[in-house]
């Protein structure tokens, strides 16, 4: 079914350019609005209304797929770097936060970061806070896109337990939602888990209120 | 990377194809062309494989847009 799939869709003009970026430290801005001006140049920049109007008429107000950065994670630089380089070249970012990374106390924030497979670098490493905050989350909110991508960075295979599932599925949606006064679009898991992948973990994330799951390779619509 | 978009909503119609078939044909000959330097069939359940297929093809395009 993999290559059927998306072969199909590609040839039919579904499909967008994701660029994935994770840690955007302050040393590593120049090279981000490098590469984000190069994509601009060459690409329109999509927001969420861009991508809801796709659906809904299968067509771009561009007339062409445009392209969509996401960063990962919710750390600190997200907001700092990424987002204000966004800013500065009117691109909207799409922003998957891992929600426990946010409520983990400062003190606490690199253990949480080096036990759940979230990368840093050397200059964040100074003791200060490195997550985002929800207000930084709600102020992202009003000009990008901000999603849950799980509490603890998990993947399908560590969310086992209704517990889990409200944990990683349920609750950070609440959570976001109460923040931002908006409702999160979107999910992903880690490792870019597909809809389809389990039943279970599917009917969690329609009934959480999420429409759409980004996975590895494809952007699933499940849901008005 | 390209990412494909799926509709997964039972009562969804698909939207109609994309009218700039052309650019479209150009990355489908390059997916096609990754396609069997993987090896056909064998790979075509393999999500890695098509992440891989995929973020390839979406470089090419970027570099020919770029240099347009």
């Amino acid at each position: 079914m993999t290559w059927p799939a998306h072969r199909d869709a590609i040839a039919q003009g579904r499909y967008l350019r994701v660029i994935n970026y994770h840690n955007t430290p302050a040393s590593s801005r120049l090279t981000l609005r490098r590469q984000l001006n190069s994509y601009r140049e060459a690409f329109s920049p999509v927001g969420l209304t861009d991508l809801d109007n796709f659906y809904a008429t299968g067509r771009w107000g561009t007339g062409r797929p445009g392209f969509l950065p996401v960063f990962y994670e919710g750390y600190r630089n997200s907001y700092d770097i990424a987002a204000a380089v966004c800013d500065e070249l009117d691109i909207t970012g799409w922003f998957a936060v891992c929600t426990g990374f946010v409520d983990c106390p400062v003190p606490e924030q690199e253990f949480f970061a080096r036990s759940h497979w979230i990368d840093l670098v050397d200059e964040e490493k100074t003791g200060d806070r490195i997550a985002m905050s929800w207000p930084e989350i709600a102020d992202l909110s009003a000009r990008h896109v901000v999603y849950p991508h799980t509490a603890s960075h998990d993947g399908i295979a560590d969310v086992v337990s209704d517990e889990d599932l409200y944990r990683e599925v349920v609750e950070p949606k609440t959570r976001m939602d109460a923040m931002t006064g908006q409702s999160a679009p979107a999910f992903a898991w880690l490792h870019g888990s597909p809809w389809g992948s389990s039943p279970r973990h599917d009917a969690a994330v329609a009934a959480a209120g999420y429409r759409y799951v980004f996975s590895n390779t494809m952007i699933h619509r499940i849901a008005k | 990377m390209f990412l494909a978009l799926v509709d997964e909503r039972q009562e969804a119609v698909p939207p109609a194809p994309d009218s700039e078939s052309i650019w479209n044909a150009a990355i489908l000959d390059r997916l096609d062309h990754y396609r069997s330097v993987l090896g056909p069939s064998r790979r075509d359940d393999d999500l890695g494989a098509m992440a891989s297929v995929l973020a390839v093809t979406a470089y090419e395009d970027f570099d020919r847009m770029a240099s347009r």
